[in-house]
């Protein structure tokens, strides 16, 4: 059961990291594309700044928990480096214990508000639209680009309702990201008892 | 008095060592489930809208920028560069340190990123070379600070999203001050220098030696001036002109130093991820611990207690530069540029400054909170580094703080250094 579990945790940190690094990239992309597309045909597209930015909320959601898990969140040290090891690892504990209380509650309430979140996000619109684009273009570059934007309508459209994105599909996040914090910091609380127990009085 | 029990709360969950953007999630969490002012819902909702800005995308974008930029030979080129220009001085290891962190400054936008890279090249060479460690990690701590002057500044991007400023205007406003705390810096160490008897850099000054080292370097230097003109002749935006940096810099590290795998560029990506998350954790924190200050009338009720100075500009700037140091002592400076800054700066803008000289004393100021006890998140990484004891470096670090504290009153004193360049950029 332990070791079943233990697998669990890894491969939900293995798909976290993989997706969150993989939103980065796709980050970087659209912000060059929209470069690309005003400087080459200029004629630069108006939803690039609305993925861009859910992108990035996506990345900074998954990625907590990843900050978590690898102990890499922004925190003051003064005071441990004059406590003992034993009182630093409790303390560890305690702020841990806190992280997933505030987790537990932001999977609850994130729930509630993304449930009851208002608007749309219209910058999708073209996705969700079939619009007639005329012939099949041909050349590399056109064609690359239509092979870009077929990608991310195929992403997309599946989110589509009546012609945009429900800003409560993408808030849906919250839950999720506060799912992702109970699992990481669980672990970490249990890796911080058993250093605990194993550390002399 | 109930914001004032709250920020103390803020306070001792801080220096307990408190991740800060839970300390700053939870509290108004427990304020709203005690008192029933609002539903518990507000505290993730307001998260998720402190998230949902395009302006903030700049802010990975530039941290993945100093990430490649790291991974190729461009700290090496820069360091032959440096020694190059200004080793010959008395206390050359500690000019070059100061040069180092000018010109990384202008290639990656976080102090802590410079802390880090600077020191680790530059505490053990000055150790070795006879400098006391608490010394070395003083003047790479403070030289650090740069990083948030020059453009690119993460601090200036974070700023402009919550006050509505222009980016390019901020980052044109941070040249001069970039450059003349530099100066302040290399003059500081130049006495301490020559009272403790340190070393200088012995070979023959050659120009051709000098040429070659700015040869090796240019490409990485030429990154800085794409991006800065690029921003201010509006060719890109700054968000875009984070991207395209990624882009150079990795087909610089790539194809041109040769020095960059995929695999580190993978390594590169999934580390951003984390640093990202970890600032964005306090961006979306100060979301609800804004609306528990607003509620409770603490900043409203600071601003006009400023504004009411405006009258007595000695008691004004005493009031506003205090402010401003001991928030940045006491807290985090992403904390405090986005729950204290417009406040702040709205009072300094009534109070007769201009926009750059309010923007760039409260970004300075806060960055000093970096250096400073008990919170200095790169006095104790470089400290760290340099495996010294926190007394001594504080005590090392006050000259730099001392010449810090000076371009502050330079900036207010003096107009055209924060107005010079937004000036000639059409700003």
């Amino acid at each position: 059961m332990a070791m079943a579990l233990r697998r669990l945790d890894q491969a939900i940190a293995w798909l976290s990291d993989l997706a969150a690094t993989l939103l980065l990239v796709l980050l970087v992309v659209v912000v060059l594309y929209n470069v690309l597309l005003r400087y080459l045909f200029a004629d630069p597209p108006f939803w690039t700044d609305r993925v861009g930015t859910s992108a990035n909320m996506a990345m900074v959601l998954i990625g907590l928990s990843l900050a978590v898990r690898h102990r890499d969140l922004i925190a003051m040290q003064a005071l441990y480096q004059r406590l003992s090891e034993r009182t630093a690892l409790i303390l560890d504990a305690v702020w841990n214990a806190s992280i997933l209380a505030f987790s537990l509650i932001f999977v609850w309430y994130g729930t509630s508000a993304a449930v009851n979140m208002p608007g749309m996000y219209w910058d999708f619109q073209s996705f969700c639209i079939d619009i007639d684009l005329g012939p099949p273009q041909s050349g590399f570059l056109i064609s690359t680009v239509k092979l870009f934007e077929d990608a991310i309508a195929l992403l997309i459209r599946p989110f589509c309702v009546d012609g945009a994105v429900p800003q409560r599909y993408m808030a849906m996040l919250m839950p999720i990201a506060g799912g992702l914090l109970v699992v990481s910091s669980l672990g970490v609380i249990i890796a911080d008892i058993r250093k605990i127990a194993a550390t002399k009085r | 008095m109930t914001a004032v029990l709250f920020l103390l709360a803020l306070m001792v969950l801080i220096l307990l060592g408190m991740p800060i953007g839970f300390a700053m999630a939870l509290l108004p969490t427990v304020y709203i489930a005690v008192t029933d002012v609002a539903p518990l819902t507000s505290v993730p909702y307001q998260m998720y809208t402190a998230l949902d800005k395009f302006p903030l995308v700049a802010v990975p974008l530039f941290l993945l920028a100093g990430e490649l930029m790291n991974l190729g030979e461009v700290t090496d080129r820069m360091l032959a560069l440096s020694r190059e220009m200004v080793g010959r001085l008395r206390g050359g290891l500690s000019h070059i340190a100061v040069m180092l962190s000018m010109l990384f400054a202008s290639l990656n936008g976080s102090a802590v990123a410079s802390t880090a890279t600077v020191g680790n090249v530059m505490i053990p060479a000055m150790k070795k070379a006879g400098y006391s460690g608490s010394y070395a990690a003083s003047v790479t701590a403070a030289s650090s600070t740069i990083g948030g002057i020059i453009p690119p500044s993460i601090a200036m991007i974070l700023f402009a999203s919550v006050t509505n400023t222009s980016v390019g205007k901020l980052f044109s406003a941070g040249i001069l001050p970039g450059i003349l705390v530099g100066l302040l810096f290399m003059t500081v160490g130049y006495f301490v220098s020559l009272q403790r008897n340190y070393e200088r850099y012995d070979a023959p000054f050659r120009w051709i030696v000098l040429g070659r080292a700015f040869t090796r370097a240019i490409l990485a230097l030429s990154l800085p001036a794409i991006l800065y003109f690029g921003i201010v002749g509006g060719v890109f935006t700054p968000t875009e002109a984070g991207a395209v940096v990624c882009l150079l810099a990795f087909l610089i590290g790539k194809f041109v130093y040769r020095s960059l795998s995929y695999a580190a560029l993978w390594q590169a990506l999934r580390r951003t991820v984390r640093m990202t998350a970890t600032i964005f954790l306090i961006i979306a924190a100060a979301g609800p611990f804004s609306w528990l200050l607003t509620t409770l009338g603490a900043l409203q009720g600071l601003e006009a207690w400023l504004v009411g100075m405006e009258g007595n500009l000695l008691l004004f700037l005493l009031a506003f530069l205090t402010i401003i140091l001991v928030a940045g002592m006491l807290s985090d400076i992403v904390a405090n540029l986005i729950i204290l800054g417009p406040a702040l700066l709205s009072a300094a803008v009534v109070a007769g400054f201009t926009e750059s000289q309010a923007a760039m004393v409260i970004c300075i100021g806060f960055l000093l909170g970096t250096i400073t006890p008990p919170v200095g998140i790169c006095y104790f990484t470089a400290s760290r580094i340099a495996s010294e004891r926190l007394e001594r470096v504080a005590v090392d670090l006050v000259p730099f703080i001392a010449a810090e504290v000076v371009l502050l009153i330079l900036i207010l004193a003096i107009p055209p250094i924060t107005g010079l360049i937004p000036l000639l950029a059409g700003y």
